[in-house]
């Protein structure tokens, strides 16, 4: 008889925790809210120029596809959890799972399982809250995942022809992070930003990238490589915009404070990227609630101890990926599997 | 039902790797991380030999993370005292390292003795060193210090502060000489200053250009020295170490929101170390990154992952990187090996073999191999009546990516697929697929794990492609060999376009690499032939870019029919 684990979220964190267990002799349900598997990762695009920037984007689809096939995993679409009792060893779990058709009826399913790993990922900050940088307002100005769905489906940002002005494109960082409310940095937005801009400089050499930043994080295996290549060919400038507006000319002006001379400076660009914060999901609340684990003070499961990276306050649940934590796709995957050890860990004998 | 019968057809290929494989796991200390790494493997039921480079277990640097480590290595130390199953061998260090997955024979040098022993998988923890800056030496007897000596210093409690700190006034700090990309170095730097605020009455300053902050918990941190009263002072370029007639050491650098150039004289000036890779064992052939640390950037081989199946990399070792990080590292490297050791890790590659009598023992694919995954084997060789070693390939650490063979100028290497019904990447099957070409067509060879997925793409989401390609998919284009190139050719097709995975992003670490190269060598054969060398491409697409993929096909097809 094999052990069962359910992994709620099938996102990049979900699927390799599952993996990895179903390679070790246990039975994963797979729980996923929406209709199709893989999250936010299956929008994204391989950012490599000639050179690979170290994404790892294509290691997650390829982790899709293997879970796709898996005989030990057992997917469950449109599926959410209801409740859930019991201790390590007998959890005992009531699945939701919604209507594909309006003629069908909500089906209910309850299953017992062994241990849980909650890995429902995080959201995006909505930067609508933030008016004055003009998202939703203008066509140019787009969020870095709106960047990736764009790149994945077209292959190539696509600039407006114009003989007077040299195209241009700029990334502001730290939308919705590093503030007040959001006291952490979204640790992904830096990185993505400048594998974009190399990418699209690559693309479209004769469009200049700026980016405007407030401290540049580049660090991380791999990467200072991608840094230096970075320093030479875009701009990069100190300070976030106080807003976005749209010129007569229908080009997107931003102001800025010119740190160095004390004046507020204009900029004119044809679209603007905006690093939206990674904040924690709308139902970490609930399911934290229904599991009875912590979150932390901004909202995110919350770990224990300090040399510890998965295990929650109730014995058996495990958290794995972003919803613990802003995470990276490779420190996404590798926490999955942490994840993945710990349970493997208590019932191996 | 079909993929049930898949699943167990492998779990019958791999239950004699299983069986000989050696139950136990040999890590290295010298780090928190690697007594980690020991319980945690132990937990899972293994036996670990736990190697220390010093006379007794401990941590490089514990000091400099912050003092919380200290605590955490003795909690450790404790538990692998009473653990059964961990056997602390000390000092002791790794020499060398020859076998495959299961089966590591590892020359272990202890005292003066030199020995080799058996291990079934080998984890590599937390081993790097701290190099204090060059600047040091200029200035001795002056107040600049390392963070190390700072946190020594500086003691656990407001008690044990030493005077030399508590006289003085002013304190200043780079956290990082080295390009400041260092986690590490600015989590104890950020907490050292709170410290310092907390415990005594300095003044506090900190010089930084960029301050990283991508680690759990350090924005809180950066906030709270601010209001503690630490001021933080940005600058631009590059600072200087700068004294004045009184002896008294100052920091020079130009600040941003000034714009100007500014001095600062202080008491102690402390300068964070520069962490440096600790590459005094390099007969593990696991390959470098760019800065030296262990462990190849290549995205295929995160988190743990190392070149050669059942070496695994942990910590520090693998680059700069923050304790929670580290745990991550610890708890993916126990689940690997004990996979590895347990059966659980179906291994699909060992599908390349080498025809023992055509083997000229060139050495050329033991070099090539970029697994390690071929050793010379004995041979009896019927005909000539006489035993020869001549080169094994070990299934156990073998991905097939035909590197071998397509290197090899015996031709004695080929593809031979236990279970698939068509032999796809033999050399017969892409000849034949060469031959299947007409005049006008342009072969395309693909790799598998990237442009081969980018050309399915495109055909799903309806780009238009020319029907005159015609992919043929290898495993790597390191599979591709001279032969396949002028085959083609002779079947009079315009041009040739081989389409790899970026570069340091090459499934098999160094396939692209080598077909660049041959490329190269085979535009000046085709030179000589008076065939133009633009008619030979060699493109680099990852594989979501179909588009990419459909523009570098319909130029190559532009550049070959003018």
């Amino acid at each position: 008889m094999k052990k069962k684990v359910l992994v709620i979220g099938a996102g990049i964190a979900g699927i390799s925790a599952a993996l990895e267990l179903a390679k070790c002799d246990f039975y994963v349900y797979l729980l996923e809210k929406n209709a199709s598997i893989g999250g936010w990762v299956s929008s994204f695009t391989c950012k490599a120029h000639d050179k690979c920037t170290k994404c790892s984007v294509c290691v997650a689809k390829r982790k899709i596809r293997e879970v796709l096939v898996h005989p030990d995993i057992s997917i469950l679409t449109n599926s959410t959890l209801k409740q859930c009792h019991g201790e390590i060893g007998h959890f005992d779990v009531e699945i939701e799972q919604n209507p594909m058709h309006t003629d069908q009826e909500l089906q209910e399913q309850k299953l017992a399982v062994h241990a849980i790993i909650p890995a429902i990922g995080f959201e995006l900050f909505d930067v609508k809250q933030y008016g004055r940088l003009g998202y939703g307002r203008y066509r140019g100005v787009l969020t870095g995942f709106d960047l990736e769905k764009t790149m994945l489906e077209n292959g190539n940002l696509h600039f407006p022809v114009n003989n007077t002005h040299a195209p241009s494109i700029a990334f502001i960082q730290c939308a919705g992070s590093r503030n007040d409310n959001n006291n952490y940095c979204s640790r992904v937005c830096c990185k993505y930003a400048m594998r974009f801009a190399l990418l699209i400089k690559h693309l479209n050499p004769a469009v200049s990238v700026t980016i405007f930043f407030i401290d540049i994080q580049n660090a991380g295996k791999g990467f200072a490589p991608v840094y230096e290549e970075c320093v030479g060919s875009i701009q990069f400038i100190r300070g976030i915009p106080v807003e976005v507006i749209e010129n007569p000319g229908k080009r997107l002006e931003v102001r800025y404070e010119n740190i160095a001379q004390g004046n507020v400076k204009r900029d004119v660009f044809d679209f603007i990227i905006l690093s939206a914060g990674i904040v924690p999901r709308p139902g970490t609340w609930d399911l934290a609630r229904k599991l009875g684990i912590n979150l932390d003070e901004y909202g995110f499961f919350g770990t224990t101890g300090t040399f510890n990276s998965n295990d929650t306050n109730v014995k058996g649940i495990f958290t794995a990926g972003s919803c613990q934590g802003p995470k990276d796709i490779p420190d996404t995957i590798a926490h999955g599997i942490a994840a993945a050890e710990r349970i493997v860990e208590v019932f191996a004998k | 039902m079909k993929k049930t019968r898949e699943k167990t057809e492998l779990s019958e290929l791999t239950t004699g790797e299983k069986d000989n494989f050696v139950k136990n796991v040999l890590v290295t200390a010298s780090s928190v991380s690697g007594m980690k790494t020991a319980l945690e493997i132990s937990r899972l039921g293994l036996k670990i030999t736990l190697l220390e480079k010093e006379t007794e277990l401990q941590d490089n640097h514990a000091d400099i993370v912050d003092q919380g480590t200290v605590e955490i290595r003795n909690s450790l130390l404790q538990k692998i005292e009473k653990d059964k199953n961990i056997n602390v061998v000390s000092p002791a260090s790794i020499i060398k390292i020859e076998g495959t997955a299961g089966n590591f024979s590892v020359k272990i040098k202890k005292d003066n003795d030199v020995f080799f022993q058996k291990y079934g998988a080998v984890v590599i923890a937390g081993q790097n060193l701290t190099e204090t800056v060059p600047v040091f030496l200029n200035f001795h007897n002056t107040g600049i210090m390392s963070q190390q000596k700072l946190g020594r210093l500086l003691g656990d409690s407001p008690h044990t502060v030493s005077p030399v700190i508590r006289k003085a006034k002013t304190i200043a700090f780079v956290f990082n000489d080295s390009g400041e990309n260092s986690r590490k170095l600015t989590m104890s730097g950020l907490k050292y200053t709170c410290l310092l605020k907390k415990n005594t009455n300095c003044e506090v300053y900190v010089f930084i250009s960029h301050l990283i902050v991508d680690s759990g918990g350090m924005e809180k941190l950066y906030r709270e020295a601010r209001v503690l009263g630490v001021i933080f002072i940005k600058y631009n370029e590059n600072y200087k170490i700068i004294s004045n007639k009184n002896g008294s050491i100052g920091i020079a650098a130009k600040d941003i929101f000034l714009d100007a150039d500014i001095e600062l004289f202080c008491d102690i000036l402390v300068i964070g170390e520069k962490f440096i890779p600790c590459i005094q064992e390099d007969g593990l052939k696991t390959g470098y990154d760019t800065e030296g640390f262990y462990q190849d950037a290549n995205v295929y081989l995160y988190p743990v992952s190392s070149r050669r199946r059942g070496i695994y990399f942990v910590g520090e070792c693998r680059g700069d990187q923050d304790m929670m990080r580290t745990n991550v590292d610890v708890l993916n490297a126990a689940l690997n090996s004990y996979e590895l050791l347990s059966g659980f890790d179906i291994h699909s590659g060992g599908n390349v073999k080498v025809e023992s009598e055509k083997c000229k023992v060139c050495l050329t694919c033991i070099r090539v191999c970029p697994h390690q995954a071929i050793r010379l084997v004995p041979f009896s060789d019927p005909a000539q009546q006489e035993a020869k070693n001549v080169a094994g390939i070990f299934p156990e650490a073998c991905y097939d990516c035909g590197a071998c063979s397509a290197m090899c100028p015996a031709k004695a290497i080929d593809f031979e697929f236990k279970r698939a019904p068509l032999n796809e990447y033999s050399d017969e099957q892409i000849l034949k697929e060469i031959e299947c070409l007409k005049q006008d067509d342009l072969p395309v060879f693909c790799c598998a794990e990237s442009a081969f997925l980018a050309a399915e793409r495109a055909v799903e989401i309806n780009l238009y492609y020319s029907p005159r390609v015609k992919i043929i998919r290898v495993p790597c284009i390191g599979r591709v060999d001279l032969i396949h190139l002028f085959k083609a050719f002779e079947q009079k097709v315009p041009g040739v376009l081989l389409a790899g995975c970026p570069e340091q992003a090459c499934t098999h670490l160094e396939g692209n690499i080598r077909a660049k190269d041959r490329v190269k060598y085979a535009r000046e054969l085709l030179k000589g032939m008076g065939i133009g060398e633009e008619r030979l491409g060699i493109v680099f697409i990852g594989p979501d870019m179909a588009h990419r993929f459909v523009r570098e096909i319909s130029e190559m097809l532009e550049r070959c029919s003018t």
